[in-house]
């Protein structure tokens, strides 16, 4: 079993987590080839890349993977788009790109299912709708519509007549004409949206929210690989943990909040989260007949303990703690073996 | 019957009265919004076609509804009710606003504030004001929710005292549970305690700390042309408060001009177009209340309120202080005004919307605009 990692980097050593895909895909009795797109050579149907051997990354040539593990920037990937698809032709792949966070937003609530889950989002396009906004809701996250890791996502808060900004780590004060300015020269640079911001405060006040990370596994059924919550510091509105927050293992952290009845809410965020992921690869099957094998969902709960979907993010990336990494790692290799299997089977 | 539960269903707070919805809506939307998504009609938005509206603005992602439900005419309130029906109700208090639709009598009035109690949720909570006599009006007897009492003179379930104007608005102790806590507000004026109060009390009962109160009110959006203070150069300072205008409002905003001035004032004081026929006694009322104050200066503008003036020299006011202007006389009066203001002067403006007051407030700003 030869499992393919397509990268747009040429060499593995500058992608840290392609160490542990081979390690796992060893103990897992199968072996993986690390390549770029330049190493693909179609005609003769040779793949030019790595394979992890005696402590080293060593160059090698070899046919075809079994499948792909389409790993790296689904932009920078882009630009080998004819080869890669000649590739998908013949090779089953493990995911594809869900789109960015205004059109799963559009296609979730289309189709009804979690609409009443989602926390309305705007694509903003002036100023005057971003007051508009701002002025109904008060506090509201404004991020780029193709926004990645939590990149350019900013909460603003009207105090007054003055409004308070989070950028990441950093925080602003800007009048009504700072922010115009600040707002239009956003608005020039890129799409951007802007959602309310639901407030969900632990018991001590400080804002949290969910990370619910899902995969598909070893027989193609969608997995837990972690719930977490992350937690705001005290006074911020928000739960970044870039932004001084932390974050907490699940079940203390329910028990604190929300004392016997936890292991509902736990169930609750279980449930939902291998439902929406479900829902979405179902959605991915009927517009693209397409597969995905990993989401990080971000929501809210709210003091009635409903669940508010701020993003759903396409292969969110390892959690930062709880030593999930191989948990993700084993579950991806897992799956990419399943799919080689079934694939092999229908031929 | 269960009792409203907030933690069940969605709270719609619904205030109505004659004098302070707007202020109150404000301030119980900011203080709400500390932790919900709450539904906030825009200001003025408050008759049966714009409630239509908003019942289809009202979606699953507001937690909280805020509503303001103005009553012109007998009969609105129950419209407003069957439109969206609240489960928490809040009467600032019976005033004489639109007394001229319901025969000047205040029975009346009270009757159709009454139309809330009970056309709401009989099972909510309703909160009226204890200090307003006309309130004692209203038809409570046969209403099987919770009534809450809010007052400053007489015993309340949400009672402040110590009352006072600081530079950046009103300072105020809350008695609560027993306990006492301090508050702050951005605005003027004694009936914005009333009002404040009236907040805090709903924001209470749905389970909201203390300190979300205090937070939630010093973010509160100042609203326009509402006791607004302008400070120009010379010392020269301007109170604008030209959006409403009945005998309560131009007492109350009086009331702020002698708070704030530190040396000569003057009152520009608008005509009331809704008084109906309880107009000279009103006029006359306001005009005695303006000459027991001493205040330095009074305008009056619009044609009913001459009787303001008479009012006051009735009352002893000298009658070489008063000057009148009919309303096409705008620019006459701007014109005048200029060679009575001097350095320190503290000006009220105040009149109703139609009567397009903020234009003096404007041409004051103007003229004496700090370099």
């Amino acid at each position: 079993m030869l499992i393919g990692m397509l990268h747009h980097c040429k060499h593995p050593q500058k992608v840290i987590k392609a160490y542990a895909y081979a390690a796992v895909a060893k103990a897992e009795d199968a072996e993986l080839l690390y390549f770029s797109p330049r190493g693909i050579d179609l005609e003769n149907r040779i793949i030019h890349g790595y394979v992890y051997e005696n402590g080293n990354w060593q160059k090698t040539e070899s046919p075809f993977p079994d499948v792909i593990y389409n790993s790296g920037s689904p932009e920078k990937l882009d630009r080998a788009k004819e080869i890669i698809d000649k590739l998908r032709e013949d090779i089953p792949f493990t995911t594809f790109s869900i789109g960015n966070k205004m059109r799963i937003y559009e296609r979730l609530r289309n189709s009804g299912v979690f609409s009443p889950y989602l926390i309305p989002s705007k694509i903003i396009h002036s100023p005057r709708g971003f007051f508009d906004f701002i002025n109904q809701y008060r506090n509201i996250v404004f991020k780029p519509v193709n926004g990645r890791k939590g990149q350019g996502v900013t909460f603003i808060r009207r105090v007054n007549d003055q409004f308070h900004l989070l950028v990441s780590t950093d925080n602003y004060d800007f009048n009504y004409d700072e922010l115009r300015a600040y707002i239009s020269s956003k608005l020039q640079e890129e799409p951007y949206l802007v959602q309310p911001y639901i407030n969900c405060k632990t018991r001590s006040g400080q804002a949290y929210d969910f990370r619910l990370h899902v995969q598909k596994n070893e027989e193609g059924k969608w997995v837990i690989t972690a719930i977490y919550p992350r937690i705001g510091p005290h006074g911020s509105i928000v739960s970044n943990i870039n932004s001084g927050g932390s974050t907490n293992y699940l079940v203390p952290f329910l028990k604190q909040e929300f004392g016997d009845n936890y292991f509902d809410v736990k169930r609750y965020l279980e449930q939902f989260s291998l439902q929406l992921a479900d829902h979405m690869n179902q959605l991915q099957q009927d517009f693209f007949s397409e597969t995905i094998d990993e989401l990080g969902i971000d929501v809210a709960l709210d003091d009635m303990r409903k669940i508010w979907i701020y993003e759903v993010n396409w292969r969110p990336g390892c959690p930062p703690a709880f030593y999930l990494e191989l948990d993700v790692v084993r579950n991806m290799i897992g799956y990419a073996i399943f799919l080689a299997r079934k694939h092999q089977a229908k031929q | 019957m269960l009792a409203f539960n907030p933690n069940a269903d969605k709270p719609i707070i619904a205030v109505t009265g004659s004098a302070g919805k707007t202020m109150v809506k404000t301030m119980v939307s900011a203080i709400l919004r500390e932790r919900w998504v709450v539904f906030e009609s825009k200001d003025y938005y408050n008759t049966v076609d714009k409630t239509m509206v908003h019942a289809d603005e009202i979606s699953f992602v507001h937690r909280a509804v805020v509503l303001e439900y103005g009553m012109a005419f007998p009969g609105a309130i129950t419209e407003h009710c069957q439109i969206i029906q609240p489960n928490i109700g809040v009467i600032t208090n019976v005033g004489l606003a639109h007394i001229g639709n319901f025969e000047g009598s205040v029975e009346l009035l009270a009757a159709a504030k009454s139309e809330l109690i009970k056309a709401m949720n009989p099972s909510g909570i309703l909160f009226i004001n204890a200090d307003d006599s006309n309130s004692k009006l209203l038809h409570t007897r046969n209403y099987k929710g919770k009534i809450l009492t809010i007052g400053i003179e007489s015993k309340a379930d949400y009672q402040a005292e110590n009352i006072d104007y600081a530079e950046e608005g009103m300072t105020f102790t809350l008695i609560l549970r027993g306990n006492e806590y301090p508050f702050l507000i951005p605005i003027f004026g004694e009936h914005n305690v009333y009002n404040a109060l009236l907040a805090i009390a709903v924001a209470d009962q749905l389970g909201f700390l203390v300190t979300e109160m205090q937070a939630g009110l010093q973010t509160m959006k100042k609203p326009n042309h509402r006791l607004a203070i302008h400070r120009l150069k010379e010392g020269i300072t301007v109170i604008d408060d030209t959006v409403h205008s009945h005998p309560p409002a131009v007492k109350a905003a009086i009331d702020v001009l002698m708070h704030l001035a530190k040396n000569k004032k003057m009152a520009i004081l608008g005509s009331m177009p809704e008084l109906g026929e309880r107009t000279y006694q009103d006029y006359e009322d306001v005009g005695r209340y303006v000459a027991s104050k001493k205040i330095d200066f009074l305008y009056t503008f619009g044609k009913s309120s001459v009787h303001i003036g008479e009012g006051a020299i009735n009352a002893g006011y000298p009658a070489n202080q008063v000057k009148h202007y009919k309303q096409s006389y705008l620019k006459i009066m701007h014109k005048e005004l200029v060679h009575s203001i001097e350095p320190g002067l503290t000006i009220l403006v105040k009149g109703a919307s139609r009567l397009n007051m903020y234009e003096t407030v404007q041409f004051l700003c103007d003229h004496y605009k700090l370099e």
